[in-house]
């Protein structure tokens, strides 16, 4: 019998050992069969016939572990083993708060560096243009006016036949300038809202976005205009801040009207 | 019989360990050395011996590092050394016990 076999016989009966009580067994016996066996190397047997004549004296592996088991206590096995579970739980428990703030804040920062990113899903198809107008919120939140595609959409008149609308689609990004902190208030009250004249549509509608992440949101807005209108007017009013700012319209090719 | 045998064990194991701390393979050694060559036990079945003294408290087990490999060390603690006297006079008693039937029986040969 080999040394590796004889540790592997002893673990089979000991059941109520730890992994670590058994390892820490297995060590110890190890060592004793390596230090037996380089005694008679000494004396000059075959390292071969050194361990097994090493692993012969140590007796029956399973003998030797069932007599080691009895001096592990079966109760005190299965409560280290539960509380090696428990603690485990504890510490994740404990993590899971750290670990959501440390996704947040990821998250928020790789917005605020590429806020197109998480929006361009919602441009697909669309000749889309990147904006980068930035606004001073409420509570030290950043208003970011980040993407723009001008389209246009079949919405109802006011007796209700459908007609085809020009529409701008703005994508805004808000986020805390502390990445670890929550944006203001709800994401909705944080948004800015889009004043438009355009008669007889559902007036603006979003398109998707939302609360991803409470340190950062965006929203995508479809705002009806005028074709041809040079800009539309967005208004921010929350915890006593409040702009307008005149978001440019590019009308084609990425220009101006 | 076995009772004592097992007793005897421990006897030796204490008696062993109360000179200097040693590991488990230099325990046998020297038993053997000291014995001259008579004890010659199944080498594993120390183990669950001093697991059953460290449980008991009669030893503490620690790691060091000797000639550069780690190895686990054992110590009679006060415990130990009160239970190796118990352990003593039970063995002189027995041993006395032993002498007094085979001198007998010698005095009758």
């Amino acid at each position: 019998m080999e040394k590796a076999d004889f540790l592997s016989a002893l673990a089979v009966p000991m059941e109520n050992a730890s992994p670590r009580e058994l390892a820490e067994v297995q060590t110890e016996l190890g060592d004793h069969i390596a230090d037996h066996a380089a005694d008679l190397e000494a004396a000059g047997w075959s390292e071969a016939d050194a361990e097994a004549a090493a692993v012969a004296a140590m007796g029956d592996p399973a003998e030797v572990g069932e007599a080691l088991n009895r001096e592990f206590s079966r109760f005190w096995g299965a409560v280290s083993r539960w509380a090696a579970v428990a603690l485990i739980l504890l510490i994740v428990a404990a993590f899971i708060p750290v670990c959501y703030s440390c996704i947040y804040a990821a998250q928020s920062l790789a917005w605020r560096i590429d806020p197109q990113k998480p929006m361009a899903r919602y441009f697909k198809g669309l000749d889309a243009v990147p904006l980068d107008i930035r606004m001073d919120g409420a509570d030290g939140d950043v208003v970011r006016f980040a993407m723009e595609a001008m389209t246009t959409e079949t919405l109802p008149d006011e007796n209700g036949a459908e007609q085809e609308w020009d529409v701008a689609v703005i994508g805004v990004c808000i986020y805390d300038r502390n990445p670890f902190r929550y944006v203001a208030d709800s994401y909705t009250a944080a948004q800015p809202s889009f004043l438009t004249d355009v008669p007889h549509t559902h007036g603006v509608r979003y398109s998707g976005g939302g609360v991803a992440v409470p340190a950062a949101a965006i929203r995508i807005y479809h705002v009806p205009v005028h074709r041809g209108q040079a800009t539309v007017t967005a208004q921010y009013d929350l915890f006593g801040t409040y702009f307008t700012v005149e978001v440019p319209l590019y009308w084609g090719d990425g220009h101006e009207a | 019989m076995d009772k004592n045998n097992i007793e005897h064990t421990n006897l030796l194991a204490l008696k062993l360990l109360s000179g200097e701390d040693m590991y488990g393979y230099q325990m046998i050694t020297e038993l053997e050395r000291r014995s001259e060559q008579i004890f010659r036990m199944k080498e594993g079945t120390l183990y669950p011996i001093l697991k059953r003294l460290e449980n008991a408290g009669a030893v503490k087990s620690y790691m060091a590092e000797m000639s550069g490999r780690t190895r686990k060390y054992y110590h009679i603690t006060s415990s130990g050394l009160s239970l190796l006297k118990t352990e003593e006079a039970r063995w002189a008693e027995y041993a006395r016990g032993v002498d007094a039937v085979l001198g007998g029986a010698q005095n009758l040969a």
